[in-house]
């Protein structure tokens, strides 16, 4: 997609960003460009949301493998056709994020919408923001 | 993103120019469009004097929100437009969107499309 092009360094920065956000923890040496994804913090919640053009919620893994999320699909162009255009991405998609110690791992939940995830991760008791009372 | 335009009063509308696919078949010619995040009562598509539009509208404010702390995409409103030829019965042209995916049919006039024509034994 021509929304942002980050060249061939994506992984780079994708690593950096993340790696740096999630307390320092490497990420998996896995990474691809697909899907991408934006990165939304409230205070009690981070929202992670992916584009997945076409994927229905079936279509779409999300797991907690060993501490890491893990977001998995895949589609295929219908081959036989008599393209003149193609210009959509196809294939496997598959990203994954190390989970830092203030994630809520019970009580994480995913959501798709016009073609888009929304995996929501709660923060754990200690990483709430709290405010300290003056005395 | 937008800061560098902030200054001026003329306000350049950024577009997102969603990829497709196109192909033919024997009834007409079919394009795929990927535009996630937008649902059907946000999408328009006209056919004005041979072109076809494509357009989306995002609630920006609902995506490039503050609390975004990492980005690699951004939502605008989507368009695109495309010169269609004389051979498409833009009376029929039907469109329909699923998972963020736009599908537009274009079908053939019924004067252009492929006819057998029986050979005759005598």
């Amino acid at each position: 997609m021509n929304i942002i092009h980050y060249g061939g360094n994506i992984m780079y920065t994708t690593y950096d960003v993340l790696n740096d956000f999630f307390c320092g923890f490497p990420v998996s040496e896995y990474m691809s460009d697909y899907p991408r994804i934006n990165l939304y913090e409230k205070d009690n919640t981070f929202e992670i949301h992916a584009l997945l053009p076409g994927l229905k919620a079936d279509d779409v893994n999300v797991e907690l493998i060993d501490g890491s999320l893990v977001i998995e699909g895949r589609r295929d162009r219908d081959a036989e056709k008599n393209y003149f255009r193609d210009e959509r991405d196809f294939g496997t998609y598959k990203r994954t994020f190390r989970l830092p110690r203030g994630v809520n791992r019970e009580s994480i939940s995913a959501s798709m919408k016009d073609g888009v995830l929304v995996v929501t991760l709660n923060k754990s008791e200690e990483a709430k923001p709290k405010k300290i009372e003056i005395q | 993103m937008a800061e560098a335009q902030k200054n001026t009063n003329h306000k350049v509308e950024r577009v997102i120019m969603p990829p497709v696919d196109i192909y033919e078949t024997e009834e007409g010619y079919v394009v795929h469009a990927d535009m996630p995040a937008v649902d059907r009562e946000h999408i328009a598509v006209t056919l004005d004097k041979g072109e076809l539009m494509i357009s989306g509208t995002i609630d920006e404010s609902e995506y490039n929100r503050d609390d975004l702390k990492y980005s690699e995409y951004r939502l605008h409103n989507y368009q695109r437009r495309f010169r269609v030829g004389n051979d498409i019965d833009g009376e029929r042209i039907s469109a329909g969107v699923e998972d963020g995916v736009l599908t537009i049919h274009l079908p053939k006039k019924e004067e252009v499309k492929p006819r057998k024509i029986e050979i005759s034994v005598h």
